[in-house]
């Protein structure tokens, strides 16, 4: 478009940002609240998830040894299962609670809509998605840990089972999850098939 | 649909009975279309909403096809008749430029090319409908327009706004509320502003330099000729 377009003003006397600032005042009120009330509710599982997994680390399965402070179940492979999914559910959960701290303290400005707001909640849906995950799965290495002496034949179906709310949240978010990707990293709604070219 | 006489339009006649336009639709595609229909009953067997899926495909295909067939005879009129018949009981190019039917829209310009100049009565082109109604297909037919898309851009409505004042309006409700959460709304009303204030053809920034040039020429010309008058008089 002409640069000079955007400096001509209508009936009114206002320019086209002029215009648009004026007729989406609403708008920008509204996706605010909508931003701020989904960060905050996925902010609160976040840092639920954060406080569990930190205490987790610090009271392992089978007790600690008293003389040397080492988990008594340190060569066991569960064990290193249900550490690593811990520091990377932690590690997850943080990310994901930065993110959605930032949504809550943006300046929302009607720019911030375009890019930054859409960006971060991916951002931070994604890493509260792998949060929940390998939380679920540090649940279910502790579960073979301490049910491995008798009830072999349970931890199976019981470490499948935990994957249910894996995909639930998965489900239940992924409509959302998807609609941001699209509209932030998406080809765009202007993008062309060459089979409807005019000419 | 009337059998016996569809319309008669400055002496053409359309064909008459239902049964001509379908052995016109289908002169050459018949043993195609037989095919497709066996192997739909076979499908739909199989699955059971493919019924109502092809129904729906196939009408649109034979509304495409009949908008072209009339759209020949047409364009068969004069100009004014043609202006009279796209203005007077409805108007169809404005209306499918409302409602995002690109199909219909291509097929009338690729054979009428004039019709990209054409306003309704707010003086908006079918590009300023688009905007207005936010249909992005629609829209994205005036980069296939080369350079006559800066002079249709520039075109005023009656309200003295132009297609930025148009985009700066608020979406209507019904196209803004197929985007989930008002964030989501924000971010697409913010590319439809952004897409059309960014400068993306060079040919006006072309003008503008060689606009620059000549002044700059003409300012170099002056000093010049001043310069002159001054030695000549001292």
């Amino acid at each position: 478009m002409q640069p000079s377009l955007k400096e001509m003003r209508d009936k009114n006397g206002r320019t086209p940002r002029m215009l648009f600032t004026e007729e989406h005042r609403g708008l920008v009120k509204e996706g605010e609240k909508w931003m701020k009330n989904t960060a905050s509710s996925c902010m609160l599982l976040a840092t639920l998830i954060t406080t569990v997994m930190f205490a987790a680390i610090f009271t392992v399965p089978g007790g600690n040894d008293n003389s040397k402070g080492t988990p008594l179940v340190l060569a066991s492979t569960s064990f290193i299962v249900f550490a690593v999914a811990d520091a990377f559910a932690l590690f997850s959960s943080v990310t994901s609670i930065l993110m959605f701290l930032s949504i809550l303290t943006s300046r929302y400005a009607e720019e911030d809509f375009v890019e930054s707001l859409p960006k971060r909640l991916v951002v931070g849906l994604a890493t509260l998605f792998c949060s929940i995950a390998a939380m679920l799965v540090a649940f279910a290495a502790t579960f073979c840990i301490v049910l491995d002496h008798r009830l072999a034949w349970i931890v199976v179906p019981i470490s499948l089972g935990s994957s249910v709310p894996v995909t639930l949240f998965a489900f239940l978010q992924f409509p959302l999850f998807v609609d941001m990707i699209h509209s932030s990293y998406g080809a765009g709604i202007f993008a062309r098939k060459s089979t409807d070219m005019l000419y | 649909m009337n059998h016996d006489r569809i319309s008669q339009l400055g002496g053409t006649t359309f064909p008459c009975n239902t049964n001509e336009w379908y052995a016109e639709i289908y002169s050459n595609e018949f043993i195609e279309f037989t095919l497709i229909n066996s192997f739909s009953e076979l499908f739909s067997f199989i699955v059971p909403g493919i019924k109502a899926v092809y129904d729906k495909k196939l009408m649109h295909t034979q509304v495409l096809e009949l908008v072209k067939l009339s759209w020949e005879q047409v364009l068969l009129l004069d100009d004014c008749q043609i202006a009279e018949l796209l203005a007077s009981p409805s108007q169809p190019l404005f209306v499918a430029a409302e409602f995002g039917i690109v199909e219909f829209i291509t097929a009338l310009i690729r054979s009428y090319p004039d019709l990209i100049w054409k306003v309704n009565e707010q003086s908006r082109s079918i590009f300023h409908i688009a905007v207005a109604h936010r249909q992005e297909k629609i829209f994205s037919l005036i980069n296939d327009i080369g350079a006559h898309k800066d002079m249709i851009t520039a075109y005023k409505d009656i309200n003295n706004a132009n297609i930025l004042h148009l985009a700066g309006m608020i979406a209507p409700r019904d196209k803004l509320n197929v985007i989930s959460g008002a964030a989501l709304q924000m971010q697409r009303e913010l590319l439809w502003f952004k897409v059309l204030t960014e400068p993306t053809t060079l040919s006006y920034f072309y003008f503008e330099a060689t606009g620059l040039f000549i002044s700059y020429f003409g300012f170099l010309c002056n000093i010049f000729r001043k310069l002159r008058r001054m030695c000549s008089l001292h």
